[in-house]
């Protein structure tokens, strides 16, 4: 049972490696700057470990086989034999390997929960929109076609979110209308618009459920990181088309991201200190780099920028990779 | 039109995506082989192969039991077209003790040389050169021991028969131009102690 699972985790990360590899070196060769077409080509790195193993053997009734495995390209027997107790450099690798990834979900996941702000009294009650921010929303919401609720929370953190599954609603928090002029504010709506339209909460929770299934994975959770950042720019060129103003979402980006970053001396509630500064830096430099790539996609207008057959691309860098996927085994 | 603008556009989609495909081929390529190569390198080199050297030169049986520290079994029966004392004394100390001793016919060839391993091993514990050319190979018993005839030719296409048979901690090889008959004669006049 034990052995199975490794063998599988092992073949998992085996692909997810092998997918990330080549697909973001196809996305650097072809210059792909279209967020929506970069997060299909990496959802091909998560749905690769979990339906090759399925999928092969149908294809081939030999793949795995020992007679397979001496032609295929990587045969991972020879990393990790089935008889563990045959020494090879594979087996005090794989303890490193679950042990190193276990601190990353730790570094990635965990520390957001522990550092996450929370009232102390449940959530807070919703509170009127004044009139002039209602009346230039909703002109917001007829022009892009939906009528999702629109609720203000009282919270001094400037923060702009979608929930809800069947009916999504757009919560936005006082903290936000003080950063913010009316014309951002109306950019970073017109993002959330585009979270509800997109039904981009159905695919958080599926990502979500995957991110757990996928633990021991390290790969795999640098993917989920990289198709939840790719869904936020696939909004803002969504957003800069809706409001019509780029510039706006741009500015209010970087608004938010100044009003809410902290010194990295505060460190991580729960952390040692010096490491809980040291994670809560590196968290601080990536979310910079994050929101200083999407306010340059903004700004150049590559954020909307085509890629010449999209279709014909995805199924070029999908077939290979299942191709070379295939033959490994 | 589209078709022109697809054909300009293919070589930028095609060239990276194939350059692409071949280093992970070649990639994976190194991944499989490097745990065979890791594990070469981790063990260090093969262990030397015993070899059947015989570098020491005696100049007498007796000196090279002495040098050897071994009693060195001689044949009762001595056909009489060979010559006495043997023409050479060699042998080894490592990894086995080896005494090989060369007997000349008459007429000055090669004729009758005896190599004694001395192991209490069931296999040879040397490889010990075979005639060039085995024509036949047989079962036989030396002295109710088990033992091996070979009857064939040298490099020059003259007879040479050999006989490979173990007597206690002693594993004996008798290589001759002889014929069969009068190699197993001489064969069962050794009785090693």
């Amino acid at each position: 049972m034990v052995a199975s699972f490794l063998e599988y985790a092992s073949l998992a990360v085996a692909y997810s490696l092998l997918a990330a590899a080549v697909l973001e070196t196809l996305l650097r060769l072809w210059r792909i700057r279209e967020p929506s077409l970069a997060l299909e080509l990496r959802l091909l790195v998560l749905a690769l470990p979990p339906l090759a193993p399925i999928i092969f053997p149908l294809i081939s009734p030999d793949w795995g086989s020992e007679q397979f495995r001496r032609w295929a390209l990587l045969d991972l027997h020879h990393w990790l034999p089935a008889d563990p107790s045959r020494p090879t450099p594979g087996w005090p690798l794989l303890p490193a390997l679950l042990g190193g990834t276990l601190l990353l979900f730790i570094g990635l996941e965990a520390s957001g929960y522990l550092r996450r702000q929370r009232p102390a009294h449940g959530a807070p009650a919703p509170i009127p929109l004044p009139p002039e921010i209602a009346s230039r929303l909703k002109g917001l919401a007829c022009r892009a076609g939906c009528s999702f609720p629109i609720l203000l929370v009282d919270h001094p953190r400037p923060s702009a979110c979608t929930v809800g599954l069947l009916r999504p609603t757009i919560l936005l928090t006082t903290g936000l209308l003080r950063v913010l002029d009316p014309e951002e504010l109306e950019a970073v709506v017109a993002h959330e618009i585009a979270h509800g339209r997109r039904r981009d909460n159905w695919l958080g929770w599926l990502l979500l459920a995957l991110r757990l299934a996928s633990l021991y994975n390290p790969v795999a959770l640098f993917a989920f990181h990289q198709i939840g950042q790719d869904m936020e720019r696939i909004c803002d060129a969504e957003a800069a088309r809706l409001s019509g103003s780029h510039l706006a979402l741009a500015s209010a980006l970087l608004k938010v991201h100044a009003a809410t970053r902290r010194p990295a001396r505060h460190g991580i509630p729960g952390w040692p200190g010096r490491l809980g500064r040291k994670a809560m830096a590196l968290e601080d430099r990536a979310r910079d780099a994050l929101v200083e790539d999407r306010a340059r996609r903004l700004l150049d207008g590559s954020s909307h920028a085509g890629t010449s057959y999209p279709a014909l691309r995805l199924a070029l860098a999908a077939g290979a990779v299942v191709g070379l996927a295939y033959m490994v085994a | 039109m589209a078709a022109g603008r697809f054909l300009r556009e293919l070589p930028g989609i095609l060239l990276p995506l194939l350059l692409t495909v071949a280093a992970a081929v070649l990639l994976l390529r190194i991944l499989n082989a490097l745990p065979e190569q890791l594990a070469r390198v981790l063990a260090g080199p093969p262990p030397a192969q015993p070899v059947l050297s015989e570098k020491l030169e005696f100049h007498s049986i007796e000196e090279a039991e002495r040098e050897l520290g071994v009693r060195i079994a001689l044949p009762a029966y001595f056909p009489s077209s060979l010559v006495w004392p043997p023409a050479s004394v060699r042998g080894q100390k490592e990894p086995v003790k080896v005494v090989a001793l060369m007997f000349l016919a008459a007429d000055g060839r090669q004729a009758l040389q005896l190599r004694e391993l001395f192991a209490a091993t069931e296999e040879f514990p040397l490889p010990v050169p075979e005639p060039a050319y085995t024509l036949e190979s047989k079962q036989l018993e030396v002295n109710g021991g088990a033992a091996r005839l070979l009857l064939g030719r040298a490099q020059d296409g003259s007879e040479l028969n050999q006989l490979r048979w173990r007597a206690g901690e002693v594993h004996l090889v008798a290589t001759t131009i002889l014929p069969p008959g009068e190699l197993i004669r001489i064969a069962e006049s050794i009785h090693p102690r």
